[in-house]
């Protein structure tokens, strides 16, 4: 071992010449910054809790206890509620995960597995730019798509929409997950004479199964509250609805309707049902959470 | 021919014994034979040249110091090279008359043929039962057939006794030695040839290592081994055959520069380098 060269132990008491005021001098720095930063921090939080708090308060007021359950009334007649938007948005929500869930792992297995070839790459960047395009002419796409050549709104045509907008979430998150998976898996599968695909479905999926359920639960959640697609494809329903070849209401879509409408009581009543409809994304989005969270616990990983 | 020569063929998956009694074929004296294979990961050269023969239902060790190119070599023996970007195998390695570099080759089906145990236990996060059973469902095994199978394979790999109440826990929650055992009756449950082990008992402990050199002696009689190992004494302890890797003079490419029984590697190597590595003068 090399000689240290020893340095005369220094006294560590307060203001020591030129060595004390450098020193509270970053110190002070320091807490200020930290002060900022916390500030900062606050200053997110403080937006959404107002919102919670603002809309909790608009929407308790029209919240009845009937209001989840029964059907809308004319205006003017009290009561009534927003069964039919209920029903509407978990067909349309429903109808998108149908269409987009196993596309959108399908889509994921292949660039995972492919991740540094052209057309994982390719992929990769077609889903993020996909991401990047404004709900709204996601809606407009499927109107021309669908709706023109059929005739008619649908809620079909709605369902499509929301997969499109679902699509780039799942893909994301889903091929995350399999990444996370240990690559000595994926080699010791294909060392007994597995092909990629049993791979990737016999071993891959399950061990990612919770985080690809998480991404799916985060894509539902923005998916439904998603107002500007449904204006051009589902476009709202006053009566009860399952058809998938009529207009069905949603929820977004409702809150917008009654929201602009110049009665009193609808008003109220939007309060009321974006109250509900942030409570669902709300719930959603912290029980895609809790359950990662609940799940590093356990396991020790994201994933199994 | 006399009437009781003609076997009923009963699998896809003929072995060499099957086509020997036929007369298609007689058994070599190598089960593997490696003609000047190089291996290189796009630009970089990892080995070069290597010539060498896996002797049937023996235990051979490719030993040498690290980074000399062993697993690169033992994994170009199944292909395993090929999960790599940009790696390309040049040269032969014959198995049974067939060279399974060649692109018309089904590289499923070698890996079946010739199972891998990795350095570090890698059980699927299944059950025990479902881990050994994996291989089998892959080629269409089902019900008392495959229990059988299974139980046949935890049997050979000298884990049944421990886990034959606990099929159903999970596989991950055994010991690193019972890990290990567990991927070992994974690969036999395919029924391979041929087993390749890299560095097999480096992530365990003595008494669990031990277990595994007892288990790779038993299972020559019905399988070709060959490890992988940095551990001169475990090369020394369990092998029949040894090579010698080292990388070449003032390169990052690594060739084998000797082959031959164990107790003469280990007693009267031929080269230099040889006896100074097993002398333990470097490593």
């Amino acid at each position: 071992m090399s000689e240290t060269t020893r340095r005369r132990p220094q006294a560590f008491t307060r203001g020591n010449g030129a060595g004390g005021f450098r020193l509270a001098w970053r110190k002070g720095t320091n807490t200020v910054m930290l002060a900022l930063c916390a500030l900062a921090v606050v200053a997110g939080v403080v937006p959404l809790l107002w919102i919670l708090w603002y809309t909790l308060r608009q929407g308790i007021a029209a919240l009845t206890p009937g209001f989840l359950t029964s059907m809308p009334t004319p205006v003017g007649v009290p009561g009534g509620g927003i069964f039919n938007s209920i029903v509407g948005s978990a067909i349309t929500v429903g109808l998108g995960v149908l269409i987009a869930a196993p596309v959108g792992v399908m889509a994921a297995m292949f660039a995972a597995t492919r991740a540094n070839t052209p057309l994982g790459l390719a992929l990769r960047f077609g889903t993020d730019v996909i991401a990047g395009v404004p709900s709204i002419i996601m809606g407009i796409f499927v109107y021309a798509l669908i709706v023109l050549p059929q005739g008619h709104f649908s809620a079909f045509s709605g369902g499509v929409a929301l997969a499109f907008i679902m699509l780039p979430i799942i893909i994301r998150t889903t091929e995350e997950m399999l990444k996370l998976v240990p690559g000595s898996l994926r080699e010791a599968s294909l060392a007994l004479g597995a092909t990629e695909w049993r791979t990737s479905m016999n071993v891959l999926l399950p061990a990612a199964l919770s985080g690809v359920v998480t991404g799916v639960m985060l894509a539902v959640a923005r998916a439904a509250g998603e107002a500007a697609p449904m204006l051009f494809t589902a476009f709202g329903n006053p009566f009860l609805s399952f058809k998938l070849s009529e207009p069905i209401a949603t929820l977004p879509h409702t809150i917008f309707v009654y929201a602009i409408s110049p009665y009193e009581d609808w008003r109220a009543k939007a309060w009321a049902t974006a109250l509900v409809l942030i409570a669902l994304v709300l719930g959603l989005n912290v029980l895609a959470r809790g359950l990662t969270w609940w799940r590093v616990r356990k396991v020790g990983s994201v994933t199994r | 021919m006399p009437p009781w020569t003609e076997i009923p063929q009963v699998s896809p998956f003929e072995s060499l014994a099957v086509k020997e009694m036929r007369g298609e074929a007689s058994i070599q004296e190598s089960r593997i034979s490696i003609q000047d294979v190089s291996v290189h990961y796009r630009k970089f050269r990892a080995i070069a040249d290597v010539t060498l023969d896996i002797p049937t239902n023996k235990v051979t060790a490719i030993i040498g110091p690290s980074g000399c190119g062993k697993s690169t070599l033992l994994r170009s023996m199944n292909r395993m090279t090929d999960l790599v970007p940009g790696a390309r195998v040049t040269g032969s390695i014959q198995i049974d008359g067939q060279d399974i570099l060649a692109s018309s080759i089904d590289v499923v089906d070698i890996r079946r043929r010739i199972g891998m145990v990795f350095q570090r236990p890698n059980p699927f996060p299944k059950s025990i039962f479902d881990n050994v059973a994996y291989g089998p469902r892959l080629q269409g095994l089902r019900g008392q057939a495959l229990q059988e199978r299974v139980e046949r394979s935890l049997k050979s790999a000298a884990l049944w006794d421990e886990v034959k109440d606990i099929l159903q826990q999970s596989g991950l929650a055994l010991s690193g030695g019972q890990q290990q055992r567990l991927c070992i009756a994974r690969t036999l449950a395919v029924e391979p040839e041929v087993i390749l082990m890299d560095e097999p008992c480096s992530a365990l402990d003595p008494v669990a290592t031990l277990k595994i050199e007892e288990l790779m002696r038993t299972l020559t009689a019905d399988y070709t081994i060959v490890i992988v190992t940095h551990n001169m004494q475990q090369a020394a302890r369990v092998s029949d055959v040894t090579a010698m890797m080292m990388l070449i003079e003032g390169q990052k490419t690594g060739t084998v520069i000797e082959a031959s029984d164990t107790k003469t590697i280990f007693t009267k190597p031929k080269d230099k380098r040889t006896e100074a590595y097993v002398t333990g003068r470097f490593g």
